[in-house]
């Protein structure tokens, strides 16, 4: 063995609060020495995740009926990514009309987007170590239903008794970055492992320290005292979210009247990936604002008159537009009689209180 | 009117040290098409896994005493897949690159009439040198994408807005990586070609190797 060599194998002590010793072993003219130095860690993974991710916001949204509500999930949390996968797929049938033809007929149903991320938890502390558990206890929860309760009857049809029935997946609505930008999903998958290579923090008790190492009784931040409590230095999670999109996806649509080549969300936003200080492109810029009566004529199934003759569109619409002018004019004299009232009382108000004044002055 | 989008590969003040910069030197681009509104948007071809399967379906008939089925050409389907690599040799370039990927991923979605029906739909022509090349030179094949996979490997490194501890991520919430991976898998339109009254039903170049 060449002097100077580093021995990879050295150990690792505990010898106070956020110190670690670090013992190596190099050989030096036969003989081994041992070098120690007290490590103290200045890095969370707070800080690191800071420095070069964002964070990953998973925040519940609550149920729109009352369900027998734990406690809402409200994570935001940084953690050290490691893969990123987002999958696109569009729905496609295709119709063989007979034998031979060389193209099938294509009809296209949607896109789907969802999207898979692993990282990894690290923890240089206990305290990090537990409050990643608490992480991923959360994250699990994700992936269950909502429950409400309902009064049922007894099979005598007699008495009630409440049950608890199944009502819906959880929501959510996710954050991490420029990649997903406060899109509402349901998470579709979670796997959580404890990285076992990485280590775990050991269970020291109170007084019971082997001579050479010197604790303060109690937890530190590097050794626990809960006998039969495993708390790893990392673990791994994988989570997938399938996207519900809130916005309008194409080109054209109701916010893009006679512009088919616009991004349909017309937000000034690139879209699905944030690209931060640069404009966007020009297909993506905000539309400028139109003309109402330049505008084609809509109707919705829900619209009066949609079953009208085609012919007597052009009628029904002015109809409409009169009608929404004139509950217009009515709500603007409304508010001007209110506002009218208003100033009488106030002006009442007013002239009582100087009459009030007046009146004292006089008897004075 | 907005005219079309057409995002050539970057071309911008680090060109020389982009892989962009080689790719259009030698002529190495992918080229996507949207065919509803004509956006295109294009790429260094960094690519890997390409396959291109022209699959046969029979129909089988088997008879009595017959040993072997009658075999019936039903038709013959052209699967294409690639994976092709984005690489960001600096944040002007990631953001330049993230938009046209951000455009690849839009052209996944159909024109939309005001009522939110679908319009057009979504065929995408994609040209890659000779190896997905229409009859029609410079032009790509029409494609039926159906799905594209949009990959991040973290440890491969990443560019996040230069910002470091000081001014902290979440303000910019910038985040690029230095390489990305696309997955498109699709099904090719076949061409066919008229020629004077008779509509031939492939192209005599088909399927236009360059061979």
């Amino acid at each position: 063995m060449a002097d100077d060599e580093i021995v990879p194998e050295g150990e690792e002590y505990v010898i106070g609060p956020g110190t670690m010793s670090v013992q190596t072993f190099r050989a030096v003219d036969g003989q081994i020495v041992v070098d120690v130095y007290v490590h103290e860690p200045r890095t969370t993974l707070g800080i690191i995740g800071e420095a070069l991710y964002p964070p990953l916001q998973i925040v519940e949204i609550p149920a729109k009926v009352d369900v027998i509500q734990g406690e809402r999930i409200d994570l935001n949390f940084f953690m050290i990514p490691t893969t990123f996968n987002e999958t696109f797929k569009s729905r496609w049938s295709a119709e063989n009309l007979s034998d031979g033809r060389i193209n099938p007929i294509y009809n296209y149903g949607g896109t789907e987007r969802q999207i898979s991320l692993s990282f990894t938890l690290a923890a240089y502390t206990v305290q990090e170590a537990r409050s990643n558990l608490a992480v991923c206890q959360k994250l699990a929860r994700t992936v269950y239903g909502r429950y409400r309760l309902r009064n049922v009857r007894d099979d005598d049809f007699s008495t009630t008794r409440p049950s608890t029935i199944f009502e819906s997946h959880k929501t959510f609505t996710i954050d991490f970055g420029g990649l997903i930008r406060d899109e509402t999903a349901f998470i579709n998958k979670f796997a959580f492992a404890a990285d076992m290579d990485a280590g775990v923090f050991d269970y020291f008790p109170n007084g019971q320290t082997p001579p050479w190492i010197t604790l303060p009784d109690g937890e530190t931040e590097s050794t626990h005292t809960d006998k039969g409590v495993i708390l790893p230095r990392a673990v791994k999670i994988e989570i997938g979210f399938t996207i519900i999109h809130d916005s309008l996806l194409g080109f054209g649509g109701q916010n893009r009247p006679g512009e088919p080549l616009r991004w349909a969300e017309n937000r000034a936003r690139d879209w699905p990936h944030g690209t931060g200080k640069i404009d966007v492109q020009e297909y993506m810029k905000p539309s400028e604002e139109l003309d109402l009566g330049s505008l084609p004529i809509v109707f919705f199934p829900s619209d009066d008159g949609y079953n009208e003759p085609i012919q007597d569109a052009q009628a029904i619409f002015e109809q409409a537009l009169q009608d929404s002018e004139r509950r217009a004019t009515a709500a603007r004299e409304e508010e001007q009689d209110a506002a009218l009232e208003l100033e009488e009382s106030r002006l009442d108000l007013i002239g009582e209180y100087n009459g009030y004044g007046t009146s004292e002055q006089t008897e004075d | 009117m907005t005219a079309p989008a057409n995002m050539t590969a970057y071309s911008g003040q680090h060109k020389n040290r982009s892989v962009a910069g080689w790719a259009d030197n030698q002529g190495y681009l992918v080229r996507f098409v949207h065919e509803p509104t004509g956006h295109a948007v294009e790429f260094p071809a960094l690519i890997s896994d390409f396959s291109d399967s022209h699959s046969p379906a029979f129909g089988q008939v088997h008879g009595a005493n017959m040993h072997d089925p009658v075999i019936t050409l039903k038709n013959t389907a052209r699967s294409i897949s690639f994976t092709m690599t984005v690489l960001n040799a600096s944040l002007e370039e990631a953001r330049y690159n993230r938009q046209c990927v951000n455009l690849l991923i839009q052209m996944l979605y159909p024109t939309v009439a005001e009522d939110g029906n679908f319009l057009g739909k979504p065929f995408i022509d994609i040209h890659m040198m000779n190896l997905l090349e229409g009859a029609t030179s410079g032009k790509g094949i029409t494609c039926v994408v159906e799905g594209l996979d949009y990959a991040i490997k973290f440890d491969e490194g990443i560019l996040n807005a230069n910002e470091g501890v000081i001014a902290l991520n979440r303000s910019g919430k910038e985040i690029y990586p230095q390489s990305l991976e696309i997955s498109i898998s699709a099904k090719a339109y076949i061409e066919s070609e008229r020629v004077g009254d008779i509509t031939s039903p492939l192209h005599r170049n088909y399927p236009s190797y360059g061979g």
